[in-house]
């Protein structure tokens, strides 16, 4: 297996290349295009595993898993917003993604949504995905993706965060005490602590929902 | 204090340097991180600020509140701080001689010695124009950064420019302005789908937008379903 991030930058696609025995699993509704020789089979990765991706974590309840029954069938997988996608080489130390950040992984890899606790109850979902193992992980965002080397304490805003290492502590808090800051202006920010790389994004679909908000028809009150 | 732009063309940043004790402000929840001795306050007060003035904010389509980061502790702090669509970011230096103009929440983060002030554009140039009423009006020494949908073009005015309200950023007060139609009478203009125009006169610097908030708005809110307020 190879791959390829097609057009790095505000639109990339991720084009991976199987021979027959290789195989990327990868999250529903992200293939774009493929050759005929790609076969797919859907899998929820057992019944507890795929209801708790779906029910908690937020995304589509089945994982795909993909072949290809002749050399070099390619396959290209791209998310819903305009962003980088970036792959990882994992050896063993786990990797957690927020909510909508994951995209594919090779099969020595292994994804599973982690309850996170009430630390996570007001961040973007109650579930961030883990992903251990050996293997290639593929994530994307919405926008660019800078990467911070956290040496102490570090803080991201809840909705630009996409992946961080495992070594690293972290909480979910407010960024004020004041009642307004909660209300009106900054909500809740990652509190990082420890040594490790965390994975930013630069725009944030929260903030682009809001500016939409407005452009949205008024329903009637008698209909 | 250093303020520069990051990121590649269409998801630019601005990416701020504090020495310790140094503060700057953005529109509220813009923040995407920053240095853990950074302390973040949500204020309604920033230099020539007030109630009354969030309120005249609000108005020209900026948020009610500001951010206002200030840096503790010993070493450099950082702050990123991002635009809400797709596009770039333009740093200005202002040095105190000069009044920047921003329109429709263009305005993304100042230093602390810039006031910001909105004002109105005029009432009959705002309720025809179908933008903000108000428009910030920025002074002082010290930086000014600016958002955009789209990529930021630059032009320098000597004579008449002429500018479709929903590309502007921003202008130097060096400029005036009258709200009109783009040739024609009204109706043709209503018609002609151009809406409203700005003509600026006079001397001085003025920062579009390539792309326009409104009209993408336009495009996606009936797609979507009704809201109830």
């Amino acid at each position: 297996m190879n791959y390829q991030i097609l057009a790095p930058g505000t639109f990339s696609a991720l084009q991976v290349s199987l021979d027959p025995g290789d195989k990327i699993l990868t999250e529903a509704g992200t293939m774009a295009w493929m050759d005929p020789s790609i076969q797919v089979k859907t899998s929820s990765g057992g019944l507890m595993a795929g209801l708790r991706r779906a029910v908690l974590r937020g995304d589509s309840f089945f994982q795909n898993e993909y072949t290809s029954t002749a050399q070099g069938g390619k396959i290209t997988l791209v998310a819903g917003q305009p962003g980088e996608i970036k792959a990882m080489e994992l050896r063993g130390a786990p990797v957690i993604l927020e909510r909508g950040a994951y995209l594919a992984h090779t099969p020595g890899v292994s994804v599973d949504a982690k309850f996170n606790g009430l630390k996570g109850f007001f961040a973007e979902g109650l579930f961030v995905v883990y992903a251990t193992g050996e293997g290639t992980l593929f994530y994307n965002a919405y926008g660019d993706i800078l990467e911070v080397d956290v040496q102490g304490d570090y803080i991201v805003d809840n909705g630009y965060a996409v992946a961080w290492e495992s070594s690293l502590n972290y909480t979910v808090t407010r960024t004020g005490r004041k009642i307004r800051t909660f209300l009106f202006g900054d909500g809740l920010v990652i509190r990082f602590s420890g040594h490790g790389k965390v994975w930013v994004q630069s725009r944030s679909a929260f903030s682009l929902a809001n500016f939409m908000h407005p452009f949205r028809a008024i329903e009637s009150k008698n209909s | 204090m250093k303020a520069s732009v990051i990121g590649t063309d269409s998801f630019q940043s601005l990416h701020v340097e504090l020495s310790p004790g140094e503060r700057f402000y953005s529109e509220a929840g813009k923040m995407v991180r920053c240095s853990s001795g950074v302390d973040i306050e949500v204020t309604l007060q920033k230099k020539g600020g007030g109630f009354m003035g969030a309120l005249k904010r609000l108005l020209s389509s900026d948020s009610f509140f500001y951010s206002r980061y200030t840096a503790q502790g010993t070493g450099t702090s950082e702050v990123v701080i991002a635009p809400t669509m797709m596009g770039n970011v333009r740093v200005l230096e202002l040095k105190g001689d000069e009044t920047w103009i921003t329109s429709g929440g263009s305005y993304l983060a100042s230093g602390p010695e810039i006031t910001s002030e909105a004002k109105w554009q005029g009432l009959g140039a705002g309720l025809l124009s179908g933008e903000s009423l108000m428009f910030v009006h920025n002074r002082g020494i010290g930086f000014l950064a600016v958002e955009a949908f789209g990529t930021i073009h630059e032009v320098d005015v000597n004579g008449e420019f002429v500018v479709d309200t929903g590309h502007l950023v921003a202008f130097e007060s060096s400029l005036s302005f009258t709200v009109g139609k783009v040739g024609g009478s009204w109706i043709k203009s209503f018609f002609s789908g151009e809406g409203f125009v700005m003509n600026f006169k006079g001397t001085g610097k003025l920062l579009m937008q390539s792309h326009n908030g409104s009209s993408f708005g336009g495009l996606l809110g009936p797609l979507l379903p009704k809201r109830r307020s």
